[in-house]
């Protein structure tokens, strides 16, 4: 089982994710003070969800800890326990615990098996909380063992008895397979509870008749086990609001009766005593959880319009698109070469035409874009680990999650956002008492927003920390050579020196950031994404991250320029400005390399000719794009022209032939020529910077 | 010559003769030849993709002289080089007339720039002879073996010795 096994795991996972950042959704709304008990009812929806598809793959950690996790929400939901800030807590470490779990589950690995337990023991005193109220007796460690299959030893459980007849039928309800379940896999899982036999129930209707996504028949399940009622009432749970389930159990021996008020306890709270009512409980609706199950299969119902597709297959459509765009320019301009009468007659259709495709293109783009949110839900947790292991308060708030983003971009966003996050729980905000001392809240805030501004997405990242100690970042940086002692530099010059590579401020090398990978990696990265990074700091107030991304990778705008007889593609992001050149403003240096005057300033020059390998013999290049390097300042690259902008569909060189340095990519011009686009901080290092022969130009 | 001119069909060799015959016998295959100056070379029918007609390619800087740039093929970026540059010949003078065979080396899909497309051959493995040692300009991991065509010596290319490392990187 084998491929197909691996496509529904790869599913379960996926699910999972989505999951958890509902889930995360929903605690970070209590978290925020608000009480409507739908939020407790969301979250332990989407714990349960996991709990049930855990269930079908046998991760046992994952099944245990889940179960604990919904029996304290269920405790919540039926007002067995009160909703407080220390529960809420709680739960959001819990929703922690669960994300490590299921990566554990994914990649495999170790967890901080201690830290599981400390959670979950923490749980499972709530649950004894719960169930003292109702139970006379208060066994904390008891409802442990009410988990499905749990790690811990069965001592709990009643004695194995003899191997006994259990028979559950299981009749699909029509929304079944709908709902993303399949009986064939139930019944494979179910083998793990010593499944014996598997009948089916009813009779397949006329082919005429079939529809492939409903489920005509059910199953008669035969089990010869000694396992404990609660086992299949766990495992049946998971399906009870979108299948009838029964289960008879008659055989089942009463246990004794100090096991009892253990097996009592957990039953009384769990969820499955609502649902798993021996009684098919599809008709009587169990009171109030039942209520909003059903609300959630009509959320199901409007889920089901959408659709899962793979990426590649949307790449390809990207692509095609692009083509056609590429083509329709083609056209374009072999009709303005033809005579005016054709032109005229076809002309109409071929800017009706134009019209379509760009739309067609916006649409195909809008399939791939995302919301931000993915991403910014994964940030809470960094900030809550980091928070925990640095002894400081953090508050994290989100805003604009809904941005949408080319997934493309999101996929990439993770990492430098992790960073930029550590950098901010690091190195700005400050531990407790030394915001008290300053007279401010004892818990920081890093705000974490989305917007769009034109064809761009803007991602803030502020907090109210520190600031950036200036004093310090000059010391460092006359240490490290970066800068002399006697340059005098501006606020905002010494801000960015964070950015430059190695440079790490942080008194010791922390675990959590200032391994000397710093914000240069970071910006390297969205630099590599076309995009830019700003930062703007105030001392004692806090810091200000502003990136500035493109909407999605597949497009680019980029300025033509041309060298030579070849057209070359500059990020636009990255270019300042474009300056005609005279002979006044070039100086050379002793080593015969030039640069270039502009306001009280020098540039290195680059000749992108020598640095590209092209000869044109004498004549002299005319213009001087300024472009930023981002780690190595601005320079000016020497071109014989520009030609202008445009926004061109970014190809891989890499996919037939390899990396090329100097050259990020490629594009195809609407004459069909390929064009390539220049990496402007590789290119920058390969040299090429313009020398001696050009100075007799200039004399 | 039209753009194009000739798409391949894989898996031509089935109908061959011989193919029925126990292991150990003579097997046929399919090679596409074509021509740098009066030399002919020889391609795996199967790998050959499509053959083009010469289009002006776009340089990549700091390559090896015979990588002669990449093309648009359909919406790809294809690497094209220059077969008689890359045995030390002077890089070709590449006009309307001269042809891009695309063909495949693993999954990437490269171009090698050649005089003219001339014929299709069956060949037997048993009339596959080896390269006599010491031959003078020839590179001679990247040529496979010698076959004796009506037309003359054709030699068979081993396209990943040739261009798979420049493809990979050689790094």
């Amino acid at each position: 089982m084998d491929d197909d096994n691996e496509d529904y795991l790869a599913l379960f996972f996926t699910e999972c994710g989505e999951l958890l950042a509902d889930l995360q959704e929903q605690l970070d709304r209590l978290m925020d003070g608000e009480r409507d008990p739908e939020l407790v009812n969301a979250a332990f929806r989407a714990v349960h969800s996991v709990k049930g598809g855990a269930a079908a793959f046998g991760f046992d950690h994952l099944i245990g800890f889940a179960h604990v996790f919904e029996t304290v929400m269920d405790g919540l939901r039926s007002g067995r326990l009160q909703l407080g800030s220390d529960i809420v807590n709680l739960l959001m470490r819990s929703g922690d615990v669960m994300e490590t779990l299921i990566e554990q589950a994914r990649d495999g690995g170790d967890v901080d098996s201690g830290h599981v337990d400390r959670v979950r023991q923490e749980l499972e005193e709530q649950i004894g909380r719960s169930s003292a109220e109702e139970a006379p007796e208060d066994g904390p460690s008891a409802p442990a063992s009410a988990a499905p299959p749990p790690p811990a030893p069965a001592e709990a459980e009643p004695e194995p008895g003899e191997p006994r007849e259990v028979i559950v039928s299981l009749i699909p309800s029509e929304d079944f397979i709908h709902g993303g379940h399949d009986p064939l896999r139930v019944i494979r899982a179910a083998r793990e509870l010593d499944l014996v036999a598997a009948e089916p129930i009813g009779d397949l209707p006329p082919l005429a008749e079939l529809t492939p996504e409903g489920c005509p028949i059910g199953w008669k399940l035969r089990f010869e086990t000694d396992r404990p009622p609660s086992a299949f009432t766990d495992f049946f749970s998971v399906y009870e609001h979108i299948a009838v389930v029964e289960i008879v159990d008659e055989n089942w021996s009463e246990a004794p009766a100090a096991p009892a008020g253990a097996e009592a306890a957990p039953a009384s709270v769990a969820p499955t005593e609502a649902k798993g009512d021996p009684a098919p409980s599809a008709a009587a609706a169990p009171p109030e959880a039942g209520g909003k199950d059903a609300g959630k299969d009509g959320a199901r119902h409007s889920a089901a319009k959408t659709l899962r597709v793979e990426l590649p297959r949307i790449d390809r459509l990207v692509n095609l698109v692009g083509e056609i765009v590429i083509t329709q320019a083609v056209l374009a301009q072999k009709l303005s070469e033809t005579d005016a009468a054709t032109a005229l007659e076809v002309g109409h259709s071929v800017e009706a035409m134009s019209r379509q495709t760009r739309e067609l293109q916006e649409s195909v783009m809008a399939i791939r874009a995302q919301p931000v949110k993915s991403v910014f839900s994964r940030m809470p947790r960094v900030v809550r680990d980091l928070a925990d292991k640095l002894g400081k308060e953090a508050r994290l708030v989100l805003a604009g999650e809904h941005t949408e983003v080319d997934t493309t971009v999101i996929e990439e966003l993770a990492e430098p956002l992790t960073h930029m996050l550590r950098n901010s729980m690091d190195h700005g905000l400050e531990l407790p008492d030394e915001r008290a001392a300053a007279g401010k809240p004892r818990t920081g805030t890093i705000r974490l927003a989305a917007e769009h501004r034109g064809e761009r997405v803007i991602i803030i990242i502020e907090d109210d920390g520190r600031g950036i100690n200036r004093e310090r970042v000059v010391e460092k940086a006359i240490e490290n050579g970066l800068i002399g002692p006697d340059d005098n530099l501006t606020p905002e010059d010494i801000d960015q020196l964070i950015f430059h590579p190695g440079f790490s401020t942080a008194k010791e090398i922390s675990s959590v950031s200032g391994r000397g990978v710093g914000m240069d990696v970071v910006k390297k990265k969205i630099q590599a994404l076309g995009g830019r990074c700003h930062l703007r700091s105030d001392p004692g107030k806090g810091t200000r991250f502003q990136i500035t991304l493109p909407l999605t990778l597949a497009v680019l705008d980029g300025m033509t320029i041309c060298v030579g007889d070849e057209r070359f593609i500059l990020p636009l992001s990255s270019v300042v400005e474009a300056l005609r050149i005279d002979g006044e403003r070039v100086e050379v240096l002793p080593d015969r390399s030039q640069v270039l005057a502009r306001r009280g300033q020098y540039l290195r020059l680059i000749s992108l000719r020598n640095a590209l390998g092209i000869d044109l013999g004498d004549k002299r290049e005319e213009m001087a794009i300024v472009v930023d390097t981002e780690t190595n300042g601005h320079v000016a690259l020497l071109v014989d022209e520009l030609i202008g902008q445009r926004q061109v569909v970014l190809k891989s060189l890499e996919a037939n032939f390899k990396r090329v340095e100097g050259v990020s990519g490629a594009t195809i011009l609407g004459d069909g020529r390929v064009a390539l686009i220049l990496d402007i901080p590789s290119l920058v290092s390969m040299g090429g910077s313009a020398r001696a022969p050009i100075q007799e130009v200039f004399h | 010559m039209t753009e194009a001119a000739m798409q391949t069909e894989p898996a031509p060799a089935a109908a061959l003769p011989g193919e029925t015959e126990p292991a150990g016998a003579a097997r046929y295959k399919q090679y596409v030849t074509f021509l740098v100056g009066d030399r002919a070379y020889g391609v795996d029918i199967v790998l050959v993709r499509e053959i083009k007609q010469w289009t002006p390619t776009t340089a990549l800087p700091n390559q090896p002289h015979y990588m002669r740039g990449v093309l648009n093929l359909r919406g790809t970026i294809v690497p094209v080089h220059d077969l008689r540059a890359r045995f030390g010949g002077n890089l070709t003078e590449a006009t309307e007339t001269h042809v891009v065979v695309i063909v495949w080396i693993g999954d990437q899909t490269v171009g090698v720039l050649v005089d003219a497309v001339s014929d299709i051959i069956t060949v037997s493995s048993d009339d596959i002879r080896p390269v006599p040692p010491s031959e003078a300009d020839l590179d001679q991991s990247s040529i496979g073996g010698l076959v004796n065509a009506e037309s003359g010596m054709v030699a068979l290319l081993d396209l990943k010795a040739l261009f798979g490392g420049a493809s990979m990187g050689m790094v």
